[in-house]
């Protein structure tokens, strides 16, 4: 966008419509700004960005000299506002250098040049595949009164993040994935971070738990230690919990376990509870396979989630152990999922999982909004939250805790009530 | 193949130099703070320890539970997805 100054130009105006005499009239160095433009940057002739095209330009052929002139002189001419009078614009190829835009500012009859501003889409509408997520609906999520948490930050560690998803857009506000590709071949962490926090209410795909920011840290390898199953890099998976104390983070989600404890783990889990972070972790998909205590799920600073299928009982994979603290939807869970395939997922864009892991996002996000809500709370009263409030399901045979379903399943309206 | 350990909160630092030190001698390729600069105190007192090879890293995990100056050390626990 260019603007000349409008006393330079009007001098050289006859009429309300310039004709291509008038136009021959103008000097070059009046228009000598523009011309530079097309020299430089190869751009074609202006037009007027506010005022009627001149008649002279309208499918006649006419040269870009004379274009220019035509232009500056209508943009004077007839402006549809005295204070939109001057303003031309012309396309210049991606990447020109920003000197030609200072050469052009400093052309005597130029008073502003600047590229258009760049805006996108902010669409707003129900999000289409939001039927299919049954697992909002069972918590109450349509009912509960979340409040904006843009400002609240939930850590993510994980396999990684397509964080320029559409529906993971201005999400992803922190990705740390030092030493390792930015891609997710995986998918896990795509997955997760969508139950989280897909945006809400921008007419494309789901929505999201949470109105949430999202701090992702890549702790997997991008191919499988063994062939086929996808391990932590021990040293990473340790620094980032030790990163996330000082990130800023209010919830930090786990989607992953393993058999052995570990000092180490356990005093990092400790500080981040001392740090004001709620740690939410998977309870564990082996129950048909010895249903062992899985961590860090197991550790007291720990919120541990389990999974429950559509009906509301407990899914058959889900383990078990007087550790759970509440369970969540994990069966047929839709999520995001990275725009590529890669070597390990053919699944693109969306797709249902299964899993404790599809349960603990829902927990995390939970756990962020309630402290959105609670700003002066810390995690003994955001996980004291979460249980209290949850649902209780047939299943627990009328108790108020039980080990398959621990406190029975995240009721998000009664969290935020 | 890495060992993390943890030196004990009234350890001087010439124990835990000496315990540093002496880790090139058991195998430890290199030593790292797992938390560099951090202001947590705990924290601070945890290192990630480099060996070569299972081997030397049970030669590690040997020497520094023995070490009087940690507290414990250890393999770093196996994760998976879930």
């Amino acid at each position: 966008v260019v603007r000349f100054h409008e006393d330079a130009v009007r001098p050289h105006v006859r009429s309300a419509r310039p004709s291509a005499a008038e136009a021959a009239a103008v000097p070059t160095e009046l228009v000598s700004a523009l011309r530079a433009a097309r020299e430089r940057a190869g751009a074609p002739g202006a037009e007027p960005l506010f005022a009627p095209a001149p008649a002279g330009t309208r499918g006649a052929p006419a040269s870009p000299e004379d274009r220019d002139r035509m232009a500056v002189l209508a943009s004077v001419a007839q402006p549809p506002d005295p204070a939109l009078a001057g303003y031309v614009v012309l396309s210049l190829p991606q990447g020109a250098a920003g000197s030609l835009l200072a050469d052009m500012q400093a052309h005597p009859a130029v008073s502003l040049v600047e590229p258009a501003p760049e805006r996108w889409l902010l669409a707003e509408g129900p999000d289409p595949m939001r039927g299919q997520q049954w697992g909002l609906d069972a918590i109450h999520w349509p009912d509960a009164d979340r409040p904006d948490a843009h400002a609240v930050t939930v850590a993510v560690l994980d396999t990684g993040v397509d964080q320029g998803h559409p529906d993971l857009a201005g999400v992803v506000t922190g990705y740390e994935h030092e030493g390792r590709g930015e891609s997710d071949p995986v998918g896990h962490g795509t997955h997760v971070s969508g139950i989280v926090a897909a945006v809400t209410g921008n007419a494309v795909g789901i929505s999201g738990v949470a109105a949430v920011s999202l701090h992702v840290w890549k702790i997997f390898p991008d191919t499988p230690e063994d062939g086929e199953n996808f391990y932590v890099d021990g040293p990473t998976y340790l620094r980032a919990l030790a990163a996330v104390q000082t990130s800023g983070a209010r919830s930090l989600n786990l989607s992953i376990g393993g058999t052995s404890s570990s000092q180490t783990e356990q005093l990092l889990f400790n500080r981040l509870r001392a740090a004001g972070v709620t740690a939410c972790a998977a309870m564990g998909n082996e129950f048909q396979e010895g249903n062992p205590t899985e961590y860090p799920g197991a550790y007291d600073t720990v919120v541990s989630v389990g999974a429950v299928a559509e009906d509301g009982t407990r899914a058959e994979f889900s383990n078990t152990g007087p550790h759970i603290d509440l369970s969540a939807p994990g069966v047929n869970i839709l999520s995001t999922l990275p725009r590529d395939a890669s070597q390990w997922r053919r699944e693109t864009e969306y797709a249902s999982w299964s899993g404790t892991s599809m349960a603990t996002p829902h927990v995390a996000a939970a756990a962020a909004l309630i402290a959105a809500r609670h700003p002066d709370w810390g995690p003994d009263q955001v996980s004291e939250r979460l249980r209290t409030t949850a649902a209780k399901l047939s299943g627990m045979g009328g108790a108020d805790v039980t080990d398959e379903l621990g406190a029975g399943l995240l009721d998000l309206r009664a969290a935020l009530a | 193949v890495v060992v993390s350990f943890k030196f004990r909160g009234d350890a001087g630092d010439r124990e835990c130099h000496e315990v540093l030190d002496a880790l090139p001698g058991h195998g430890a390729r290199r030593v790292d703070p797992l938390a560099p600069g951090t202001a947590d105190p705990e924290l601070s007192r945890l290192y990630l320890a480099e060996a070569g090879s299972e081997d030397d890293a049970e030669r590690i995990v040997s020497y520094l539970s023995a070490a009087p100056a940690v507290e414990f050390a250890e393999r770093p626990p196996t994760r998976g997805l879930r």
